[in-house]
């Protein structure tokens, strides 16, 4: 080696430099040497170097220093390999630099890890890019050949083998650059190997290829050509002994070159694996290199047995590192390249095929813009424009002319960063000048031109004007129109229309048709909800894109139309996403008339509208039942106001109900009939759109036939369209009634109709009324009834305070007068004040009758008015008569008579007295005390028929007063009569009190005399004078006392009595002995026969029987005359005991004989002779006695001279009172 | 002789105090109704009436109002000197059970000397008849 610096030898750079032009295709190559003592780099090679082509002198000659820096950096720096490409600025040729004439390649030629030795050159002229490939190769020859030429430069080896050696190189690279041309991949690969074969004088070349996880036998080929084998040869890619030596290279991926032992005893050799495809059927050398891309493994190219010149296998030498490794790496390279291209051409053929068959636009465009290609997508879109400029496809506008258009594109895509652009929004025109809305991608290209796929925006922008469109509008017609319309764009179909649910028919109805056909018509009927197409997917909420309906079977297609061929539909369905809730709307469907006339795209389009639809009409049927709610909220509102207003008025209501009804709910027409009670009639009295004629005729009688008198005499309400029985059809005719659909509601007010509402529709504008319309007027009629109603009570309380106060003032006189009836002493001015007091409030005619002491019968009292008074004596009517006074009693209720000759209460009697009086009407009032009547008072009204005539309720407030008053009446003539009972009970009592005080004064007297005698002396008989006397005093007294405290009914009534079997005898014999002293002081004797006595045991209360039998036995001496007899027998007779007191003295007679048990009675006849003292009760209590036992007391006198003149004078008679007892007491007499 | 008339429906109200009176020298005879009374006065002189109230009109006294007050118009009467041969000054002591206050106050207007009403001790009784002799 001279002075140890490496030369690179001429001769061996010149051939260097023709093989690497004819490699690279360059058209000129430069080498320069670099001499680091200068730090120039020079062309040396003279002739040689392409620069020297020129002929110009001098040749290339570079400082280091004025070098691009990353090239100085590259000669700098040990360490950097690598070659750079695409300059221009190398200053070639004098220093000058290529000038932009030329592009270029510099290649430093050197080893690794050590200073260049110079730099190769290869210009292109024009200037073109290096293709990527070209780059790869060439750098690998250039460096492969450099390192080649440096090594044989130092050896001096044998240069003209290496130049046939690169003669053949340049062969293969050829080989392998035709791959550009229609070889396929397969025949490539075998020019390789076999030139591989060739070349490095190998026994066999393989070519494995890796697939998936394996490692495959492509193809080899001998120095006789191409070997077949009979079975395809693969092996895992593993490692591991014996894994086999292809699996252990493909697995470690790394060189491998081995020869003789190294093959024999390699531990992954397999011993299995024969060595057949060998000739020599053994393995003496072997070479494999690995294709890689990058870090993957694409296959292996093995040579086996390097042949000598002779062509037998070379056994103790190997390939050679120099040069047939080398050879290796520039096959595989070009191999490693070839694969990935055809890899590349196999997917660039996938993607022509994707790109042909997609339906997005795909162009591409020559650098100057001319549309070179255009897939058939595009061609669909825009039509053939292939050959046009794509500047003009930009529509131009003021602002922005195409070509600026086409510009901004191309610069958009330059300054990106991988030179491209992405989803750039413009339009594009069509061949017939439609205007496209697009998003483009644009990649460009390195030829300059460019490739772009766009996105068909028109669907989407259709779209989103629909959605706007839709959304703008609450018209539901319009919406539907608007989707149907848009679904026409769809290439093919032919129509599309909407089948929309309605809940009325239960079914899908046809709305909305648009057809390309304009002979469609829309079908009006329905189609059930189940049947067809439609229906199956209105009730799976399944889309369907049937292709070919003919394959439906046929109970699930029913046409509606005829032509169709494929179909689309839709279901429409709202889905509210705040109840999780769905509607079901209806269905869209799409006819096409083509088979499979709709896309994967269409479909998704359709759909798309359909939710669109969807929302738009769920949106438009909210508004619309907002709109509806509103409108009624308004109508009662009207209503509501008219009915509360300050002063209600019915025709002011009747007004407000029509407004509401045409105003706000928008029916075509209203009318208001009005029912006359006094004239039995209806008639319209107000109207909305109707015509005046017919208010003027529309008036019938309620009896008539007439549909507003039926409401009226119904009371109910009737739906009509058309014609019905119970219409006037005169009126029907007249006014043509046939084309309204109605409704006629009755408006009521206490259980009356007021008036009716007549509303409805002409046919041509609705068909029939909905159910909530119908509502909505009934809640209408009920608030103008309500409004009426308080407008009618309110007039009423008007009309009743008026008629309160009166009653009041009437009221508050007559109490007035009560208070001093009240204070009347006697019956007679009480009754005087009564009348005095009715006449002051107006009625001055009438009577009060009393129902007299006896009992059983009233009699008229006291009139007031001329005819009144004439009546009053002849008044007298039993009580229990059919008198309708006594009916009033009875009842204990007043009874009004209107007409006495009419009134059925009225007696023939009755009826004949007050006609004969004039009396027509009258008011009876039974007077009440303690639920008893005591009288009648009659008010006479005669003289009053307008109160007669007046409103029942009203009479009847007039008349209560008059009641109240009654009341009063009644209460103040007890209580006269109670004063007169007081006053007797007083004068009674006073004699009562006589009656005390007279025995015991006796007594007194006689004790007195008795003290006074035995002072004086003692007598046996007189003292038992005295004390007897006493004695019978004090039992008078006690009597007394018994009598007094029966004083009132009630404590009689309420006595309880224990009765006890017993002797009649002993009692009447007790009892009598009380009046031992007294009888014998009149003379009297008491005569008890044995009839008494033989008188049977009978139960009786002993003390309340002595106090009977006293009374009568006091009454007997009272009344008998002095010196006479009193008589007691008694008899049976069978079922009671029978018992008489006879006396002789005053009798009785006989118009007293019951009187006298009544209570205070006393005998006139008989006091008048004398004066008899008692209370005037112990006959009654005696009889009650009696009575209580189930037994009567009754009295008989009779005169004891015939003589009557003796009788009156002398009062003499027998008078006899009877005790009847049952013997067996009765229970319920108690 | 001292005479005194009791006017007395019922004698054993009267009778004890005959008696005592007719010991202290006082003749009593007692009448059971107004025509008796009448009777009485009509035939003799007496000195004392003692008159109740309440008794048998009988006939002379059948047109007067009352019979309950037969005794104030016998009063009357004899007072209006109606029965001959009667003082008209006549003494009376009224012993009655009757206790109405208009009676008392026409028969005091009428002139009595006492008005005793019953029940009265015995004692009290005789005292005042007594007294009114004198």
């Amino acid at each position: 080696m001279p002075n140890g610096r490496m030369q690179l030898d001429g001769h061996l750079v010149g051939e260097l430099a023709d093989s690497v032009m004819k490699i690279t295709q360059a058209d000129r190559v430069c080498i320069l040497r670099y001499e680091p003592e200068s730090e120039r780099l020079r062309c040396r090679y003279g002739e040689k170097c392409a620069c020297y082509d020129d002929g110009i002198y001098p040749l290339c000659d570079v400082p280091l220093q004025g070098l691009p820096a990353d090239l100085r950096r590259l000669f700098e720096n040990e360490s950097a390999g690598g070659y750079i490409a695409a300059r221009r600025d190398f200053p070639t040729k004098g220093g000058n630099g290529a000038n932009g004439s030329a592009s270029q390649m510099l290649i430093p030629l050197k080893k690794p890890h050590s200073q260049p030795l110079g730099l190769m050159v290869l210009e292109l002229r024009p200037p073109k890019l290096f293709h990527p490939e070209e780059l790869e190769v060439v750098s690998a020859i250039a460096e492969e050949l450099c390192a080649l030429v440096l090594r044989e430069s130092q050896k001096h080896a044998d240069s003209n083998g290496m130049i046939k050696k690169l003669g053949l190189l340049s062969e293969a690279h050829n080989v392998l650059l035709a791959e550009f041309e229609n070889k396929t991949l397969a025949e490539k690969f075998d020019h390789v190997v076999a030139k591989a074969a060739e070349i490095l004088e190998a026994e066999l070349c393989s070519l494995w290829l890796v697939k998936e996880d394996q490692i495959c036998l492509e193809t080899s080929y001998s120095q006789e050509g191409k070997e077949f084998f009979k079975r395809r040869v693969s092996y895992p890619i593993t490692d591991g002994p014996k894994a086999g030596m292809t699996s252990h290279i493909a697995y470690h991926k790394k060189i491998f070159n081995e020869y003789g032992e190294a093959i024999e005893h390699h531990p992954a050799r397999n011993p299995d694996n024969p060595v057949d495809f060998l000739d020599s059927q053994k393995m003496y050398s072997e070479l494999a290199y690995p294709i890689l891309d990058g870090e993957n493994l694409m296959g292996l190219l093995f040579a086996y047995n390097k042949l000598d010149a002779e062509g037998e296998p070379i056994q103790n030498a190997g390939f050679s590192e120099e040069f047939d490794i080398p050879i290796m790496k520039i096959l595989t390279t070009k191999l490693r390249i070839s694969i990935k291209n055809a890899l590349l051409m196999k997917k660039l053929r996938d993607y022509e095929s994707i790109v042909e068959s997609t339906p997005d636009p795909v162009v591409m465009c020559a650098r100057d813009g001319e549309i070179t290609y255009m897939n058939p997508g595009a061609k669909n879109l825009f039509g053939e424009l292939i050959g046009t400029n794509v500047v003009e496809r930009y529509p131009a506008t003021e602002a922005l002319p195409s070509e600026d258009k086409a510009k901004e594109i191309r610069g958009l895509a330059l300054r990106s960063k991988d030179h491209r652009l992405k989803n750039f929004e413009t339009e594009f025109l069509s061949k017939n000048g439609e205007v496209i809305p697009l998003s483009l991608s644009v990649s460009l290209l390195q030829d300059g031109g460019s490739i772009g796929i766009a996105k068909d925006l028109s669907e989407i922008k259709a779209l989103l004007t629909t959605g706007q469109v839709l959304l703008g509008t609450h018209d539901i017609e319009k919406i539907l129109h608007q989707i149907t319309n848009v679904c026409l764009r769809l290439p093919f179909a032919k129509r599309a229309y909407f089948k929309r649910y309605e809940e009325k028919t239960d079914g899908l109805v046809v709305h909305a048709l648009s057809s390309k056909d304009p002979q469609d018509t829309m079908p009006q009927e329905s189609t059930p909800k189940y049947r067809g197409l439609s229906g199956r997917v209105f009730q799976t909420q399944e889309p369907v894109n049937c292709p070919d309906v003919s394959t439906l079977p046929v109970d699930r297609f029913n046409a509606l139309f005829q032509d169709v061929k494929s179909k689309i539909v839709v279901p429409i369905t709202y889905i509210d996403k705040e109840t999780d809730g769905s509607r079901k709307l209806g269905v869209l469907c799409v006819d096409g008339d083509e088979l499979e006339a709709f896309t994967g795209n269409d479909f998704d389009f359709v759909k798309t509208l359909a939710n669109q639809a969807a929302v738009a009409l769920e949106n438009a049927n909210l508004i619309f039942a907002k709109n509806k709610i509103i409108a009624q909220l308004r109508a009662f509102d009207r209503v509501q106001r008219a009915a509360t207003g300050e002063n209600p008025n019915m025709m002011q209501i009747f007004h407000s109900v029509l407004e509401a009804v045409i105003d706000e709910l928008r029916f075509d027409y209203a009318t208001i009939s009005k029912v006359d009670y006094t004239q039995n009639t209806v008639g319209t009295i107000a109207g909305r759109n109707v015509p005046d004629e017919f208010l003027q005729l529309a008036h019938h009688s309620i009896y008539s036939k007439d549909i507003q008198a039926w409401v009226v005499r119904h009371k109910t309400q009737v739906e009509l369209c058309g014609w019905d029985d119970r219409l006037d059809k005169r009126i029907y005719d007249k006014f043509n009634h046939e084309r309204l659909v109605r409704i006629i509601i009755p408006i009521m007010a206490r259980g009356e109709v007021l008036a009716t509402l007549e509303a409805g529709y002409d046919k041509t504008h609705k068909t029939e009324l909905e159910r909530d319309e119908v509502t909505t007027l009934e809640r209408i009629v009920n608030l103008a009834r309500v409004g009426i109603e308080q407008a009618t009570l309110l007039k009423m309380m008007k009309e009743d305070l008026a008629l309160r106060t009166e009653l009041e003032m009437q009221l508050d006189a007559l109490n007035q007068a009560s208070l001093e009836i009240l204070n009347a002493a006697t019956e007679r001015e009480a009754i005087e004040d009564i009348f005095t007091s009715l006449k002051s409030i107006g009625y001055d005619q009438g009577m009060l009758s009393l129902v007299n002491e006896a009992g059983g019968m009233l009699e008229g009292k006291s009139a007031a008015g001329e005819n009144w008074k004439a009546l009053v004596d002849a008044t007298k009517y039993d009580l229990k008569s059919r008198n309708v006074l006594a009916q009033a009693m009875r009842a204990k209720s007043p009874i009004s008579i209107q007409d006495c000759a009419h009134d059925p209460n009225c007696d023939p009697a009755f009826r004949e007295l007050m006609h004969k009086a004039g009396i027509t009407a009258q008011y009876i009032i039974p007077l009440m005390v303690q639920g008893k009547a005591i009288g009648t008072l009659q008010i006479g009204l005669t003289d009053k028929p307008e109160l007669v005539q007046e409103e029942e309720a009203v009479f009847k407030k007039r008349m209560k007063v008059v009641e109240t008053f009654a009341c009063q009446v009644a209460v103040a003539i007890r209580n006269i009569r109670d004063m007169i009972t007081i006053d007797r009970l007083e004068s009674n009592i006073a004699e009562t009190a006589h009656e005390f005080r007279s025995p015991l004064h006796n007594i007194m007297a006689q004790v007195g005399g008795l003290k006074n005698f035995l002072e004086q002396s003692r007598s046996d008989k007189v003292i038992d004078q005295f004390v007897g006397v006493i004695e019978e005093e004090i039992l008078r007294a006690k009597r007394q006392m018994d009598n007094t405290l029966l004083l009132s009914d009630r404590t009689r009534e309420k006595l309880e009595y224990s009765f006890k079997p017993g002797y009649l005898q002993e009692a009447l014999e007790f009892c009598a002995s009380a009046y031992n002293m007294r009888a014998l002081e009149r003379g009297l004797r008491f005569i008890i026969k044995d009839s008494v006595k033989r008188l049977p045991r009978i139960a009786f209360d002993r003390d309340r029987m002595e106090q009977a039998f006293t009374n009568l036995i006091d009454n007997a001496v009272k009344y008998s005359h002095y010196h006479q007899q009193i008589t007691i027998t008694g008899f049976d007779d069978g079922t009671n005991l029978n018992i008489e007191i006879t006396d002789r003295g005053l009798g009785v007679p006989e118009s007293e004989y019951e009187t006298i048990f009544k209570s205070f009675s006393r005998s006139y006849a008989r006091d008048k002779m004398r004066y008899i003292s008692g209370t005037g009760l112990g006959l009654k209590i005696c009889r009650e006695i009696i009575q209580r036992h189930g037994g009567e007391v009754h009295v008989k006198s009779e005169p004891c001279s015939k003589n009557p003149v003796k009788v009156k004078e002398f009062q003499d008679f027998l008078t006899t009172f009877r005790i009847t007892l049952p013997k067996t007491r009765r229970e319920n007499q108690i | 002789m001292n005479r005194i008339l009791f006017v007395e429906d019922e004698p054993w109200g009267v009778n004890p105090y005959f008696r005592s009176l007719s010991q202290k020298g006082y003749e009593c005879v007692s009448a059971r109704n107004a025509d008796e009374a009448v009777r009485h006065l009509r035939r003799e002189r007496f000195d004392l009436l003692s008159l109740d109230v309440m008794f048998d009109p009988g006939k002379v006294l059948a047109s007067s109002s009352d019979p309950r007050r037969s005794g104030v118009h016998l009063l009357e009467m004899i007072r209006e000197a109606q029965i001959p041969d009667c003082d008209p000054q006549l003494k009376v002591v009224v012993l009655t059970a009757v206790d109405y206050p208009w009676v008392e106050e026409r028969m005091k207007k009428l002139g009595v000397l006492a008005y005793l009403k019953k029940p009265i001790l015995f004692d009290k009784v005789i005292a005042t008849y007594l007294q009114a002799l004198e």
